[in-house]
């Protein structure tokens, strides 16, 4: 039961409820029916046994009635021997259903001389004959029918007897006595008898007929068997002796109730054949005998039984049509539950998409309408879930977007201390490229730069810790370990300047112009972690090694990747080296940067050949230098000749300061040494001492705006400036 | 000579003095009443066939009151009968030539049964009380009770039924603690509602049933004597060891002769015969009648005047337990 479904559950319990319901139903029935025909057949076999009763006490009292006034006669006068025969004679003949009568005296009484005197008259073969009993062999003082009533000096009925003649005539006498007064004292002088021929009882009692077996039955007082339907039984058992062969203390009880006139309705296993019966009993008057009506139960609750039955039979068919029904409701009503249990677990396996019929009762379709709308619910929200880990991801990569999704512990504060490798980038000149710029097109120009670096970074795994206008700084090594970080650091520097010639090509189509990008990779140790508040918290890296990078970048010149010296360490045997930079950077000791120009191993990049070689000009260029100090125009503005000339880079001479990797913007001047529009942005990588106080100084230009190009195009082409 | 010797070696072995029984000769055997389970040890007996075993041909004539064994003995018209140790004591005195071969009844069976409910509970509450009393040898034992116990009473003569102490016109009636104490159970008094006086438990031992014959039938064939009474001792024995069948062979005769019993009150009688006969603890050998014994129960019927003098022991009884030994010594 514990692990059984709903149908059986419900199958079971209410079938076993309408079982017990039905039974305790049908057992009220029964017993209420059983109490019914109960009453109505004590009162039929009471009725029975006395109509009986009463016909049998009619014609025991009508033969009373004889012995009755013949003793009162007796004590009347004295009768003559003759006097007396003639009388019994008569009343004989007159009373048919009287086999003898006789007037038995006391010894001595009716004649002095003789001991014995008793008349008696009978039914002989086909006339009335009259003997004289009394004689040795027959001393009727000391026979039942004489000596009972005189002792007891009442009138009493024999107990049945086969009639001495022989055959299997049973009789009983009623004995009557009657008295004489002697010396003042009442006396017995004799008895009046008359016997009666008990087969005709015997019919009579045969004649009750109660169900198909039920039968009638008489006991004497001994409680013999007087009548029955079994002969076996007649003058041999009595219900005693049934009693003792059966073991039975309760019959033998009953019996005893019974020759005490007693009267009561009892069962009883009949006397025969044993079978569960109920007996009726009601004592007979004067005789102290007891007729018994006795009829088998089976026969009494036949009708009760047999409806029973039908009841039952009714009630198991009724039982299976409501167990089927049960079941088909219960599959009906399970039968969405286990779709809705599949649905659920499919749910649980991540596919929202499944729905489950809405249809059925009221509250299967308001379950199934719950679980489509959660399935919808959640599918949304599944949207959004993704709809933020993609916006999300533009700036943190899926790593650690998972890690903060995935675990409670990843969106906790604080943080570890952990080897990375940092990437810094930013496009040269950027600034001033678009301060003349409409805020659509230094949009469209910096998210279509920055998509793609992102892209790129992405790619190899980096997470982005802050995105600054043009400026991106990014880390490899946390929190996705990473044991390549170094490697894989500056690998994706190179592809992210293999990608700017893309976004050049891009840009050039719309008329835009190019961008130089510098990008610095340094590996240090940091500390990594959720940086912020609760309200605002980002994965981020802080350390003195993150500024050390942010310096760095600074010496990177447009297309150019820089690595510190740690990189180098891990990375060395892997990359090819372009040149070796000396810097001194504040607030850090000395240290050698490398330009990287390629890397083997798995990455396999290598950077476009630039075309850095410096022609001679033959024509007169000159330019004026602004220096630039914190994006802020300082000092005065230099005029310098070109010298040298290549795309990207320049050799100038001129008078005045200018330092090793200053930032400085260009302005081409034409031959009235006035400015051409156009800004070109540089960084200053040599300067060295020319002639006189003529210094000489490198710049390589970080962003050259389209029309510069063109007049620098010229110039190397060797055409006339325009 | 030679016949001579192998005739004499011949008697030797068969017992010279005991004359060869007659094989295929009826022998008339009556019971002293109807048959009932007091004589289920000679109706065993023929059924099992142990007569037939040992040469008998036996016919059971039908007892009862209307054929008195003793007369029926006397006349001839059986040869071997059985009746109470009193009655055949009464009758030898009176000159009937019967003799005693086997004793079967050790002790008395007679009883006086009274109602509690009348009070009667020690022999001394019979004081003054009516009893029924059957007649003749059957009233020895409860007179010498009575005068054991000086008691006075008013006799009832009691009839053949127990109807009269049923309904209350005694208060003590004889009955046979076989039959007419069952028969007053059996009429729904129940033992507890009952008072019984046991004769014999008052030393009045009376052995009853015995099997008898006349002196000369004995005398004609010992043999036949021993071999009947043998029989009828295995009998019995064969009834107390097997009572079921016992009960058969006894209501196939009670039905036969139309006794008006049942076979639970002839079970109660087998049983209480099994106890009359083998009492239990008694030594007294199966079927063996003592001499003491038997003084005692003739001097109580000298005392009460039934005989006038007591006949001889040694010419009443022969044992025939064993092969005729003791009747050849005579």
């Amino acid at each position: 039961m514990k692990n059984s479904g709903l149908a059986t559950r419900l199958t079971f319990f209410i079938l076993a409820s309408t079982a017990v319901i039905f039974v305790l139903a049908l057992a009220y029935n029964y017993y209420f029916s059983r109490s019914t025909i109960m009453a109505e057949v004590t009162t039929d076999a009471r009725n029975l046994a006395l109509a009986t009763g009463n016909k049998i006490e009619t014609l025991l009292q009508g033969v009373e009635k004889i012995p009755r006034s013949l003793a009162a006669i007796m004590e009347e006068r004295p009768y003559s021997r003759k006097e007396l025969v003639r009388l019994i004679k008569r009343l004989l003949v007159n009373n048919p259903e009287i086999y003898g009568i006789s007037t038995s005296f006391a010894p001595f009484t009716f004649d002095p001389k003789s001991y014995y005197f008793a008349p008696y008259a009978y039914r002989g073969l086909g006339k009335i004959k009259v003997t004289f009993l009394g004689s040795n062999t027959y001393r009727y003082f000391f026979l039942d029918w004489y000596q009972i009533p005189t002792i007891l000096q009442t009138p009493l009925w024999s107990e049945p007897y086969y009639d001495e003649g022989g055959g299997n005539i049973i009789m009983s006498t009623f004995s009557q006595p009657f008295y004489r007064e002697r010396e003042g004292k009442k006396e017995v002088w004799g008895v009046v008898t008359a016997d009666v021929n008990l087969m005709g009882l015997k019919d009579l009692v045969a004649a009750v007929s109660i169900y198909q077996s039920g039968y009638a039955f008489l006991i004497s007082q001994n409680g013999i068997f007087v009548t029955h339907p079994d002969k076996r039984l007649i003058m041999r058992e009595s219900i005693f002796s049934v009693a003792a062969a059966r073991h039975d203390p309760e019959l033998r009880r009953i019996g005893r109730d019974m020759i005490r006139g007693g009267h009561g309705f009892m069962p009883v296993n009949d006397f025969v054949s044993g079978k569960k019966s109920w007996m009726y009993y009601t004592p007979l008057g004067s005789t102290g005998w007891t007729l018994g009506v006795i009829f088998p139960e089976a026969e009494l609750f036949a009708n009760v039984q047999r409806l029973s039955e039908r009841l039952m039979f009714i009630g198991l068919i009724g039982l299976a049509f409501l167990g089927v029904v049960i079941t088909l409701l219960a599959r009906s009503i399970t039968k969405p539950l286990r779709t809705l249990a599949r649905s659920t677990a499919a749910l649980g396996h991540g596919d929202f998409s499944v729905t489950v019929p809405e249809s059925g009762a009221r509250e299967t379709r308001q379950l199934a309408q719950s679980f489509n709308a959660l399935g919808e619910q959640l599918t949304e929200y599944m949207a959004k879930r993704d709809f933020i880990r993609d916006t999300f991801g533009r700036y943190v990569t899926q790593e650690v977007v998972k890690r903060l999704l995935e675990s409670e512990e990843g969106l906790a504060l604080g943080g570890e201390t952990r080897e990375v490798t940092l990437l810094f980038s930013d496009l040269r000149g950027f600034t001033a490229l678009t301060a003349d710029m409409d805020p659509e097109q230094v949009i469209t120009f910096l998210n279509r730069y920055l998509e793609k670096m992102i892209e790129v970074l992405l790619e190899y795994r980096a997470v982005i810790d802050e995105i600054m206008g043009d400026g991106i700084l990014a880390f490899f090594g946390a929190p996705e370990p990473l044991e390549d970080h170094p490697a894989r650091a500056v690998a994706c520097a190179l592809a992210m300047q293999e990608a700017m010639e893309e976004i050049n090509a891009l840009n050039a189509a719309d008329g835009l112009p190019l961008l130089e990008m510098g990008i610095a990779v340094n590996t240090g140790t940091v500390v990594v972690g959720n940086i912020g508040s609760e309200r605002r918290t980002k994965y981020s890296a802080v350390g003195a090694d993150v500024n050390f990078a942010a310096r760095i970048e600074s010496y990177a010149l447009g297309g150019q990747v820089v690595i510190g010296p740690f990189t180098y360490q891990r990375v060395k045997d892997m990359i090819e080296v372009g040149s070796f930079i000396q810097a001194q950077m504040k607030g850090f000791p000395e240290a050698t940067l490398y330009e990287v120009r390629a890397i083997h191993g798995p990455f396999n990049l290598r950077l476009q050949e630039r075309r850095e070689i410096l022609q001679p000009l033959k024509g007169d260029l000159r330019v004026n230098i602004y220096r630039i100090q914190n994006k802020i125009i300082t000092g005065p503005t230099i005029t310098a000749e070109i010298i040298q000339l290549g795309e990207n880079v320049a050799v100038v001479r001129f008078t005045g300061e200018l330092a090793a990797w200053e930032d400085v913007r260009l302005h081409l001047l034409d031959a009235d040494n006035l400015e051409i529009p156009g800004k070109i942005y540089g960084k200053v990588t040599a300067v060295a001492a020319g002639e006189g106080d003529l210094r000489e100084a490198h710049i390589s230009f970080t962003s050259v705006p389209p029309e510069s190009r063109t007049i620098i195009q010229a110039a190397l082409e060797g055409e006339p400036q325009a | 000579m030679r016949k001579i010797l192998l005739f004499f070696l011949i008697a030797l072995l068969i017992n010279a003095s005991c004359l060869p029984a007659r094989a295929g000769e009826a022998v008339f055997f009556i019971p002293q009443w109807l048959p009932q389970a007091q004589f289920a040890g000679y109706y065993t007996a023929y059924e099992k066939g142990f007569y037939k075993a040992r040469g008998l041909e036996v016919k059971i004539l039908k007892g009862g009151p209307d054929f008195p064994v003793s007369e029926l003995l006397a006349d001839g018209q059986a040869d071997f009968g059985t009746m109470f140790l009193t009655t055949a004591i009464v009758k030898r005195a009176q000159g009937y030539k019967f003799i005693n071969i086997g004793q079967m009844v050790q002790r008395s069976a007679l009883m006086l049964v009274a109602k509690k409910s009348r009070g009667i509970k020690t022999p001394a509450d019979i004081q003054n009380q009516s009893v029924g009393l059957w007649g003749a040898e059957f009233a020895i034992q409860p007179l010498a009770f009575f005068r054991q116990h000086g008691l006075k009473v008013k006799i009832i003569p009691q009839s053949s039924t127990m109807n009269l102490f049923l309904r209350g016109g005694v208060a003590l009636a004889s009955a046979m603690w076989y039959n007419e104490y069952y028969q007053i159970i059996l009429a729904g008094v129940n033992p507890d509602e009952l008072t019984t006086f046991l004769l014999s438990d008052y030393g009045l031992k009376f052995p009853e049933d015995g099997i008898y014959c006349l002196e000369s039938t004995y005398q004609k064939d010992p043999q036949r004597a021993h071999n009947f009474v043998q029989a009828s001792l295995e009998g019995w024995q064969y009834a107390f060891s097997h009572p079921e069948e016992a009960l058969d062979i006894v209501m196939k005769y009670a039905n036969a002769a139309q006794v008006a019993t049942n076979r639970v009150h002839q079970g109660w009688m087998l049983a209480r015969m099994q106890d009359i006969i083998l009492p239990p603890g008694s030594k007294i050998p199966l079927g063996c009648l003592e001499e003491e014994t038997y003084l005692q129960v003739a001097r109580e019927l000298k005392k009460n005047g039934l005989i006038h003098m007591v006949p001889d022991f040694s010419r009443f009884h022969i044992d025939c337990r064993s092969n005729c030994r003791s009747g050849n010594e005579k």
